[in-house]
């Protein structure tokens, strides 16, 4: 069964009279430890779409599913619920929570979850390792360069052992040795721990580490490769 | 346990912020507690004699608007209210100025005080909380209010010199202290207390040593034996008093000119402190909470609840509120303490209750408004991000 499923979706926004459509009748689906790269350039609706697949925002036609779960039968508390233990996110930006540590904010995850016991520590320590921001623990985020803190939001996207991961342009304010090592980081930890991921980039190059690319124009899947 | 851990960690993590908002909640605090312990003050200046008297009515001359020094009884009134059912004490109060010039046949501060006559044991003759009380109805014995003792730190026992003018001239007077009583301002100055008959000897007056047999005095307080209601026995006075007017002690202070004036124009400043204050508190969170829509917009899309981000911000700002409004209580206190005691200042239970439930509530009334209006943007707009 697929991880994520989504059906003729659709998500239009009405500006000053003229209808937009974001998202116009998307289908697709993720494969566990597929990851998936949703490319498109600005305004194309790459992040309503990845909106629309955190269930942040409802469909206005069309049905998502994880894990056969369709969101929008979940009302907003229970979608809360949901996400938070079935979806990993990063941003592109205020990633993080400022007054934590780098410890702090990947552990936020399990403490929301009711997980964080000496397994979740132990994974904890382990990720932010394997991420090498094993020396950065007691850190803050503003004592971090903005790779770091990408790296920090990718762990805490995995800690709570989501099903699918949801990345928006986690490489958008990164130089582009900085944005290999973060993209592939976080292809490795999907492809190894056997989660589904979608990463949301208008940056072409990020596209090596994906297994599928969907590209996205005037909010139409317009081609896969 | 969540919401505090969040909460606690913000705090601790931005100590030199949040020490400048418990300083501007504590200088805050101070402003609006110090201004109605001020205002109590001086509304109490009015009042404290009478109120505290204990008296169920208080007669006064006929068609003196209760004016305190302008009203005249004379014995035979008192001889007549005793005679009504429903009465069981009458004292009378003979109110006058003077000035405290000496202790000890040495020089003091010169301090104006109220010279009060009244009638041992009776209605208007003050309780004493150390020392004894008036006895003796013509000795010449006082007791001191608790203001005129923070003033002059009188020991029990010592003699003090009054000054009054009696016709053309000055006149001083040895009074022993023999007790203390608390505080009992009347027209805004402390009070000493004497027998009513040593009060008509030393009293200031235009023509001294005429004496016609009929003791003076300016009002009586009547104490009822709770028989009949207070009103059937005022009436019943007005009946059968001829040329007195009887009214309840708080009409009696209140009609002391100038005091609704003072009253209303306090009132009215403490309210709009009050308002204003509440106002700036609360849009000061507000602000603070609206800063956070991008951290709060994140807290929500990784899948916090809308309880945990309300909790979190209700519980900070309510360690903020406390912790400020503890500090600023306790500077106004200590001032409260260290200022002269010519100062009037009063913490009346009430206001200083509603101060603190008004400035209380604004912080986190606040919050929740701004909280309220981030959880309900989409959390990637909170975030700044577009499609």
């Amino acid at each position: 069964m697929p991880t994520l499923e989504a059906h003729s979706v659709r998500k239009v926004y009405h500006l000053h009279g003229v209808e937009i459509r974001a998202v116009d009748d998307i289908s697709l689906a993720i494969q566990p430890g597929e990851f998936v790269a949703l490319m498109g350039p600005s305004g194309s609706g790459k992040t309503t779409m990845l909106a629309l697949l955190a269930g942040l925002l409802h469909p206005d036609a069309g049905e998502i599913r994880i894990n056969g779960q369709a969101l929008h039968t979940l009302r907003k508390a229970e979608l809360a619920a949901f996400r938070l233990s079935n979806i990993g996110f990063t941003f592109q930006a205020n990633n993080l929570v400022p007054y934590l540590t780098v410890r702090e904010n990947v552990e936020l995850m399990l403490r929301l979850n009711g997980k964080l016991d000496r397994n979740g520590r132990t994974r904890t320590q382990d990720l932010l390792k394997r991420l090498d921001l094993d020396n950065r623990m007691d850190n803050l985020p503003s004592q971090l360069s903005g790779g770091q803190q990408q790296r920090v939001a990718i762990a805490r996207a995995l800690v709570h052992e989501p099903s699918i991961v949801l990345a928006d342009e986690p490489t958008a304010s990164l130089d582009t040795n900085r944005a290999h090592q973060v993209v592939s980081t976080l292809a490795n930890l999907i492809h190894e721990q056997g989660r589904a991921g979608v990463m949301v980039s208008h940056d072409p190059r990020m596209c090596a580490y994906a297994d599928r690319v969907l590209h996205m124009q005037d909010g139409r899947l317009v081609e896969e490769s | 346990m969540l919401p505090f851990y969040l909460a606690l960690k913000e705090m601790l993590r931005n100590k030199r912020r949040f020490a400048v908002i418990f300083l501007i909640v504590a200088m805050i605090t101070l402003l609006v507690l110090f201004t109605a312990a001020l205002g109590d003050g001086l509304a109490l200046g009015a009042s404290e004699y009478f109120d505290r008297m204990g008296s169920d009515l208080i007669v006064f001359q006929e068609d003196v608007d209760y004016q305190l020094l302008a009203s005249r009884l004379a014995r035979t009134r008192l001889n007549q209210l005793r005679r009504i059912p429903g009465i069981e004490a009458v004292g009378p109060i003979g109110v006058s100025s003077t000035t405290i010039t000496a202790i000890n046949n040495e020089a003091s501060e010169n301090i104006d005080v109220a010279l009060i006559g009244v009638e041992p044991s009776q209605p208007g003759a003050p309780n004493v909380y150390a020392g004894e009380a008036l006895g003796d109805s013509r000795a010449a014995e006082v007791v001191l209010d608790r203001h005129v003792i923070a003033r002059l730190n009188i020991p029990i026992g010592a003699m003090i010199t009054i000054k009054v003018v009696q016709g053309m001239e000055e006149q001083f007077y040895d009074l022993r202290v023999i007790g203390y009583a608390e505080g009992r301002k009347i027209n805004y100055v402390p009070s000493i207390f004497v027998p009513l008959k040593r009060w008509e000897r030393i009293r200031p007056q235009e023509n001294p040593g005429i004496d016609d047999g009929d003791l003076i005095f300016n009002v009586a307080a009547v104490q009822l034996d709770q028989t009949s209601p207070t009103a059937v026995v005022a009436a019943e006075i007005e009946r059968s008093v001829s040329q007195v007017d009887v009214t309840d002690p708080v009409t009696a202070y209140t009609s002391t000119q100038g005091y609704n004036d003072m009253i209303s124009t306090i009132s009215m400043q403490q309210g709009f402190m009050l308002l204003i204050v509440v106002l700036i508190v609360g849009s000061f969170f507000q602000i603070q909470t609206l800063q956070k829509v991008a951290q709060i917009g994140m807290l929500e899309a990784i899948g916090a609840s809308s309880r945990l981000v309300i909790m979190t911000l209700l519980i900070q700002v309510m360690i903020t509120m406390v912790l400020g409004l503890l500090i600023g209580g306790s500077i106004v206190w200590l001032m409260a303490q260290v200022l002269p005691a010519s100062v009037p200042i009063v913490f009346s239970g009430s206001k200083i209750s509603i101060t603190i439930v008004a400035l209380f509530a604004s912080g986190p009334i606040a919050s929740l408004v701004s909280a309220r209006t981030i959880l309900k943007i989409e959390p990637l707009r909170a975030l700044g991000l577009g499609g």
